[in-house]
Parts: structure tokens; C-alpha cells; sequence
């Protein structure tokens, strides 16, 4: 027995995860959309004549990002000058193929775009660090870099404002992680619907309160074209836990998702419970809640060899470092070979990757 | 699959065994019988010196017990509240600088109600609960769940006759006197029926769980009252607690997390609820008893063989359970960031607007741009409810407009002009009811087919909190000063 549609009486098509009701493709469609633009008048995200930048990475939510935003900028004359902005991580087999679905994304919406890639802004690709540190903790060197390297870009093509594409189902997982985790700091700040008003770029996400699963049932009915594959170094395993217990919530009681969005919202952090104060790094001026951004640790512990600097117990690390850097320094003194000895030549493990030596300590920005 | 493989078993004996015979104890260097926390070892006597000295201690803290104070202990017959009353029984017999001053009484509810025993049952599990709570030598109580469907609403006048068929004893009553009452207490009354009515009328398990555990809450606060009690101690473990604070985040309940999980949990104005057993994991509790012989006995509740996908709730204990064979920090974790969360905005405790089915601060003022109203917009804009475009209609203040919002069909008898004939004397509107309730109540009611089985105290508070706000709404020009 053919449904009908709940507003138009019409055939139904699918089955909202988010309310249930039965509806038609053009009623889904407008209902989609009209969602979106209520978020983004209620948050007040854009003001007139900004300059706003997706970040697209060529998957199902900036895909469908940047075409919605296309059409409600034009629909409701947002006023905004959009501009797609991606990342290349340097993955052979993921990302190469994902620009190429970016690429044309920018030639069907007719989008000016940007690429910044971890190489130039870095010195490494994410193969080249997935070399040096394997395939645990990998995710946390390319979350950090991705996070700047957005920003960077950002600032290249001059825009106000970073959009993205996290939706519902990324930030309710992000909650159950924070808790998990213990980051309250993190834990408060995750539900805003716009970060870092304060510091650098304002970053909003006008999915926050979408369904994953309608966004791709949206990008299926659009026919929107996008690219479908998991990172290939994807397997982090502890996020992996959050993201199965969220699915097998969602089965329970599809409303958990946006019922752990009001939880998110709803709490906040005792007075009495120190936070870390937002300050800059002193390296590169990025914002930092520590002396050095957390991506200029990763970098240096990349580039002396010591991968692990930035992850887990830094004090230990720079133990390790200091033992060595007091090594060569014995080295240097006694027989007074060349002034120049790097620390990375000195452990095995920097030793397999070709040139990695060759990239400068420090990169000003 | 059942090949036995030579390799494989001269690796298992390789593998240095972990377990405590091999470890001494880390106080007196002994050898060790159980490894609590993470990894530390302790002998038997140590290991009793450090849990009573835990719970001691948890009760230090808090400072809320005065000398005197007259405490009930909730009692299930579980593992968790058994050693609670096996810790205080320890205490009281302590020597005068480390003994608890306060004095205890037991109180049992029988729930058999909820997972349908029949009235034999439930008297011989009554019977072996009140043989095993007469040893302590403190008073003690049994009532029954259903008897929270006769609690009147707060506030109404003070019900000072000891209602329903709670059996209480102060002294020991002789063998058949006790049998017999026991019997008297499980009589097939019209609320059980009623209570078996309002789980049936639960669509889902995770409802259901949620309704037996505030009809227990209510009981016991009822109950207290009653009796002249003003603090009610439950056996909830650390561990518990943490699968809680998850439960509560994904069942929209964020916002009670922190009352849930506190020592002592305040929500209601006259009766105080405290979690003495809160600093200690489910498995140190069952070390405790096992090393101590406590006993405890075994009951059937909703969740038991349900499965893990069965309901929230049993998802997020398999999900931290299983968390915490892996990463053992994974309880304690949790549950110190429960203890850093407080509620948006509860700076003065007496003017929060409370949720009349859990008493938890209501959640729902929430701005324009929030996960509520987001939710509100969805379901309007695919229903398109009312005639009104207005995305008000979905908010109406006024009953008259209300079309059954935000209702799922079921609660609805469908007639679509407001007036619902679900029942035909006094029907509660989901629409009037969610007013007072708080998000995660709402869940809850959300999944109930029939409303109008729901505990009077909530349907009778939510009706006079909405007539209160009536009268203020009218008299309002006229007031000088916000008071609450």
C-alpha cells in the first residue's frame, strides 16, 4: 500500500529520521531546506556581504553544504560571497580522489575554490607521518594540522567566516567523546553553534541540528555528487567505540540524537572547575591554551624524529628529547665534526623516510 | 574451531598471570587477595580497612549528616545496597571516633508488580527480604511500587494517616503475624492493576524503565515523609552512576545529571536523597560481599534477559561495561566529569521552575536557536500543524489552540480540532502536560500510549502548576516584584 505524503497527500517517498513523517521527494526537499535557513536566522550566522568559506571536503555533508548554501544565498539573498575551501592531506588513494569530486563540485556550482595542502603548509603529508608514527594516533596529527590548515586557508582567500559540515549525529558523537574523555573544556564549548568568535575565524555549522542520514537522503534525491569512501587511515578506535554506541542509540530512540544535543546544551561546568585560559602560541601566534600550539608540538616532534611528542605524556617525551639533543651535543664537542648535527639522524625510526631531515624546524606563517 | 593448537597453549603459559595470588598486598605485604581500583593489591583486612574507610569518608565530605539524624536505607536485596547496609551496620559498631552518627532504618519496595509475579511470589520474596533485614536489628519497612499511585499531589494538604497497605515493624512480630501481614501487603489492589496498565501503555522498554524508576523515587520520598524521615540513602555504585550520566545525556536528561549523580541529590525540598556508595565501583562492592558474605538476593527486573539493544539504559551499561575492561579508567573518568557539570543557570535552588514528573530543573526556556526549538520546527514544518503558518503555533500558550502538538498519533484520538477524546472523563493533553515537564520527561511521555494512566501526583501538579501560571498571567500587570 502506497504511503502518502503528510502535507501533500502525494506518494511518500521516504520516512524523515528526524520526526518520522512520511513524505514526498519536493516536500522533503523544501522542508530540508527551510530547516537549514531557520538554523542559520536563528543563530543569526551570516551577515549581509561576508565572505563566507565551506569547508569542503568532497564528502556528503560539504557537498551538500555548499549546494545549499548556493541556493539559500540566492533564494533569501544572504548577501554572501562563498567560496569552497579544501585540504589536502597528502593520502594517495583518499584524498586525491575526494579533490577531484571537490573540483567538479566547484565547476557545477560555479564556486571560485581554494586547496591548501598539509606539504606546503607543513613540510609533511600525511603519508609521510603516517610512515613516522603508524597507524595509531595518526588521526590525532591530521585533526590538529586540518583544524590551522582551515584556518590558514581561510585567511588566504580573505574570508570572515569558516562553514562547515559537521552535522547532528558528529556532534552528538563529539559529547558522548568529550565525556568520555573528560574534556569538559571541550565538553562546553562543543554544542555552540559558532566557535571561536573570540579568537581567529568564526567557524559555524548550519548542519548542527541535521540528521546525517537525511543529508545523504537529501544528496541521494538531488542526485548531488559526491565521494563516498572511508579514509584509509581512518581506524581510530575510540571515537570508533562512541560512533557504534550513538548508531545503536539512534535504533533504540531515533530522537537521541538531538536529545544529547539539548543534554550539551543544557549543561555547563561548575564555576570552581579551572579551565584553561585561551591565550597564543608563542611560535606561530595561533590560538593556544599552552605556551605552543598543539600543532607546533606535533610539528617539532615530527621534525627531531620523535613522533610522540604531542601525543600523551609530552613531559616524557621531551625527556627523551633532551637526553639526545644532549647526545649529539657530546658528539659535537669531542670530535668536532660538522656544526650541524640534526637530532633525527640519530634515531632509527626518522631514518626510513627519505628527506625527512630536509624539512625546516619552524614555519612562519 | 575446536583444533587444538600446540602454539597457542605454550603462549598462554607463557603469559605471566596477573592475578592477586601473585602480588602482595600494597599496605602490609601480605599476599594479596583482591586488586581494587585499577591495580591496587590489598590482603583482607587491608582492603576492609580501606572500603569502610572509603565510605566513611564519603559521608565526611559531603557534611550534610548531622548527629542524631534519622536516615532510611533503601534497600532492594542487590549486591550494592546490601553492602551499603552491611557498611553501616560496621559503622555503628565502630569505636566512638570513627562511628557513624546517625540512626538507620531499612526500607524495601517490592516491584514485583513490575515484572508480573504473582501475589505468592512477591510474599515469599517479601519474606526473605524482611528474614534478611530483621538480622540487622534496625527497623525496617516493606511497601509496594504501586502504592506511588496513591501518593497525592506536593503540596496538597499533609497526609498524615499512614495510607496504603506498607507493612512496618519496629519490633520483631511473630512468625505467622509476619506472614500473614506479608501476605496482606501483596494483595491484588486496583493500582496494581493501574501500574500494570501504565508500563503496558509504555511503548518502549526504555519508557518503562524510566516510569518504574520515578514511581520508585517518588515511593521512597513518600514514603520518608511519612515515616518522619528527612534523608533517603540508595546503594548506587560509581559505576552505576557513570552508565547514568551517559544514559542521562543521550536520554535529553543533561540538564538533571548533576542532581542525579551528587551525594546528595536535593530535588526535592524536604527529603534529601544520598549516594553513599557513589566512590565505589560495582566490582569492589561485589569483592566486599564475596569477601565478607554478605548476601544479597538475586531479583528479576524489567532489563533482566532483555538483551543489550533492549533500552537506553541497557546499552549504555553493556557500552561502559565494555569500555572498562578496556580502558579502566573509562568509570571514574566519567564520572569526574559528571561531578564538574552544574545546570545553566541554577544559581538560586528555590526559584528554578521544577519538572513536575522528575523535580528536576526544567530545561525547556531554551532560546530561539537550540536543539528544542530546532526539534519544534522540524516537526512543524513536516506536519504543518494548525492553520497557522506562524511558527508560534507549535509553542501555543493558550490550551484553546492546541491541536494535540507535538503529540505522536497514538496519543491522539485524531480529531484534529483540538479536542481529544481519548478518554471521555478528564483527559490529559500531551499538550498542556509537556508544559511542565521537563525535555527528557517529555521523551518519556512521548512514548506513552495513554496518558491519562500516568501517577496522579504528576498529571494533578502539572494541572495546578498550569493554573498557577494562569492566575499570574492575569494578575501580572499588577505585580511590583518577580517572586517565584
Amino acid at each position: 500500500m502506497p504511503v502518502s505524503c503528510r502535507l501533500c497527500g502525494g506518494s511518500a517517498i521516504l520516512k524523515r529520521p528526524k520526526t518520522g513523517d512520511a513524505l514526498c521527494k519536493d516536500c522533503f526537499f523544501s522542508a530540508f531546506e527551510a530547516e537549514i535557513h531557520q538554523t542559520i536566522l536563528d543563530a543569526e550566522l551570516f551577515k549581509k556581504g561576508e565572505r563566507v568559506a565551506v569547508g569542503a571536503s568532497g564528502g556528503k555533508d560539504s557537498t551538500v553544504l555548499a549546494y545549499i548554501m548556493k541556493l539559500l544565498n540566492e533564494r533569501h539573498d544572504y548577501g554572501l560571497d562563498i567560496v569552497l575551501l579544501s585540504v589536502d592531506e597528502g593520502i594517495t588513494g583518499y584524498r586525491d580522489d575526494s579533490l577531484e569530486t571537490v573540483k567538479r563540485n566547484q565547476m557545477q556550482y560555479d564556486l571560485p575554490l581554494k586547496i591548501v595542502s598539509y606539504e606546503e603548509l607543513y613540510g609533511w603529508t600525511m603519508d609521510a607521518i603516517v610512515k613516522q608514527i603508524g597507524l595509531k594516533s595518526n588521526c590525532t596529527f591530521c585533526g590538529v594540522f586540518r583544524r590551522q590548515a582551515l584556518d590558514r586557508g581561510a585567511l588566504l582567500v580573505k574570508a570572515d567566516k569558516i562553514v562547515t559540515g559537521h552535522n547532528a549525529d558528529d556532534i552528538a558523537e563529539t559529547v558522548i567523546m568529550n565525556v568520555l574523555r573528560g574534556d569538559v573544556a571541550r565538553l562546553r564549548r562543543c554544542t555552540a553553534i559558532t566557535t571561536g568568535a573570540d579568537g581567529a575565524l568564526p567557524r559555524c555549522k548550519p548542519f548542527k541540528y541535521t540528521y546525517e542520514k537525511e543529508i545523504v537522503m537529501y544528496a541521494y534525491f538531488k542526485k548531488l555528487d559526491y565521494f563516498s569512501t572511508e579514509c584509509i587511515y581512518s581506524p581510530n578506535a575510540y571515537r570508533g567505540h562512541a560512533r557504534t554506541y550513538l548508531k545503536d542509540l539512534e535504533k533504540i530512540r531515533p530522537s537521541s540524537i538531538i536529545d544529547i544535543i539539548h543534554s550539551g546544551e543544557s549543561l555547563s561546568i561548575k564555576k570552581d572547575v579551572k579551565m584553561p585560559t585561551q591565550g597564543t602560541c608563542t611560535r606561530c601566534g595561533y590560538i593556544s591554551s599552552r605556551p605552543l600550539c598543539k600543532a607546533c608540538v606535533l610539528l617539532e616532534g615530527l621534525n627531531k624524529g620523535l613522533p610522540k611528542l604531542g601525543i600523551g605524556k609530552e613531559h616524557k617525551e621531551r625527556k627523551k628529547l633532551a637526553l639526545l639533543q644532549a647526545q649529539s651535543f657530546n658528539q659535537t664537542i669531542e670530535p668536532a665534526t660538522s656544526a650541524n648535527v640534526t637530532t633525527e639522524s640519530s634515531t632509527p625510526s626518522s631514518s626510513s623516510i627519505a628527506g625527512a631531515n630536509t624539512v625546516p624546524q619552524r614555519i612562519d606563517f | 574451531m575446536c583444533q587444538v593448537d600446540e602454539e597457542g597453549i605454550s603462549l598462554l603459559e607463557k603469559k605471566p598471570s596477573f592475578g592477586a595470588s601473585s602480588r602482595d598486598c600494597m599496605k602490609c605485604g601480605d599476599r594479596a587477595v583482591v586488586i581494587a581500583r585499577i591495580k591496587d593489591a590489598f590482603c583482607r583486612s587491608c582492603f576492609l580497612t580501606y572500603f569502610v574507610h572509603r565510605f566513611r569518608a564519603t559521608f565526611g565530605k559531603a557534611k550534610v549528616i548531622r548527629d542524631g539524624d534519622k536516615v532510611l536505607l533503601a534497600f532492594s536485596g542487590g549486591q550494592c545496597s546490601s553492602a551499603m547496609v552491611s557498611l553501616v551496620k560496621r559503622g555503628l559498631d565502630q569505636s566512638t571516633h570513627k562511628k557513624l552518627r546517625f540512626t538507620p532504618a531499612l526500607i524495601y519496595i517490592d516491584e514485583g508488580v513490575v515484572t508480573g509475579q504473582s501475589k505468592e511470589e512477591r510474599a515469599t520474596t517479601c519474606q526473605k527480604i524482611s528474614d534478611i533485614m530483621k538480622e540487622t536489628g534496625f527497623p525496617w519497612y516493606i511497601a509496594s511500587l504501586e502504592e506511588a499511585l496513591e501518593i497525592p499531589a506536593q503540596n496538597s494538604s499533609p497526609d498524615t494517616c499512614q495510607a496504603g497497605s506498607s507493612f512496618h515493624s519496629n519490633q520483631d512480630p511473630n512468625t505467622d503475624e509476619l506472614a500473614g501481614k506479608l501476605e496482606g501487603l501483596c494483595l491484588e489492589t486496583e493500582h496494581t492493576q493501574r501500574c500494570r496498565d501504565l508500563l503496558a501503555s509504555a511503548k518502549s522498554l526504555t519508557a518503562k524503565q524510566d516510569l518504574v524508576s520515578n514511581l520508585r523515587n517518588r515511593l521512597l520520598v513518600h514514603k520518608a515523609r511519612q515515616l518522619g524521615y528527612h534523608k533517603v540513602a540508595v546503594g548506587d555504585s560509581g559505576t552505576r552512576l557513570s552508565s547514568g550520566i551517559l544514559a542521562n545525556l543521550a536520554k535529553g536528561r543533561g540538564a538533571s545529571i548533576p542532581v542525579a549523580m551528587a551525594f546528595a541529590d536535593d530535588r526535592w525540598s524536604d527529603v534529601t536523597i544520598l549516594r553513599p556508595m557513589r566512590e565505589f565501583t560495582t566490582k569492589e562492592i561485589v569483592m566486599y560481599n564475596a569477601l565478607f558474605n554478605v548476601d544479597s538476593l538475586f531479583q528479576p527486573t524489567l532489563a533482566t534477559m532483555a538483551g543489550d539493544y533492549a533500552s537506553i539504559d541497557t546499552l549504555t551499561e553493556t557500552f561502559i561495561n565494555e569500555l572498562q575492561t578496556n580502558f579502566p579508567s573509562t568509570v571514574s573518568t566519567v564520572f569526574r566529569t559528571g561531578e564538574k557539570m552544574c545546570t545553566a543557570g541554577s544559581d538560586d535552588p528555590d526559584a528554578v521552575r521544577r519538572c513536575s514528573m522528575c523535580k528536576s530543573a526544567l530545561d525547556t526556556s531554551v532560546g530561539i536557536s537550540s536543539a528544542l526549538s530546532a526539534t519544534r520546527f522540524s516537526l512543524h514544518i513536516s506536519r504543518k500543524e494548525g492553520s497557522s503558518t506562524n511558527e508560534n503555533s507549535c509553542k501555543a500558550t493558550k490550551p484553546d489552540d492546541a491541536t494535540c502538538t507535538d503529540s505522536s498519533s497514538e496519543q491522539c484520538c485524531g480529531q484534529g480540532d483540538g479536542s481529544c477524546h481519548s478518554n471521555q472523563m478528564k483527559s490529559v493533553s500531551a499538550e498542556s502536560l509537556s508544559k511542565t515537564l521537563c525535555y527528557g520527561c517529555q521523551v518519556t511521555v512521548r512514548d506513552m500510549k495513554d496518558l491519562n494512566l500516568l501517577p496522579s501526583y504528576i498529571v494533578e501538579e502539572s494541572a495546578k502548576i498550569e493554573r498557577r501560571s494562569r492566575m499570574r498571567d492575569e494578575i501580572k500587570d499588577f505585580l511590583l516584584c518577580e517572586e517565584s
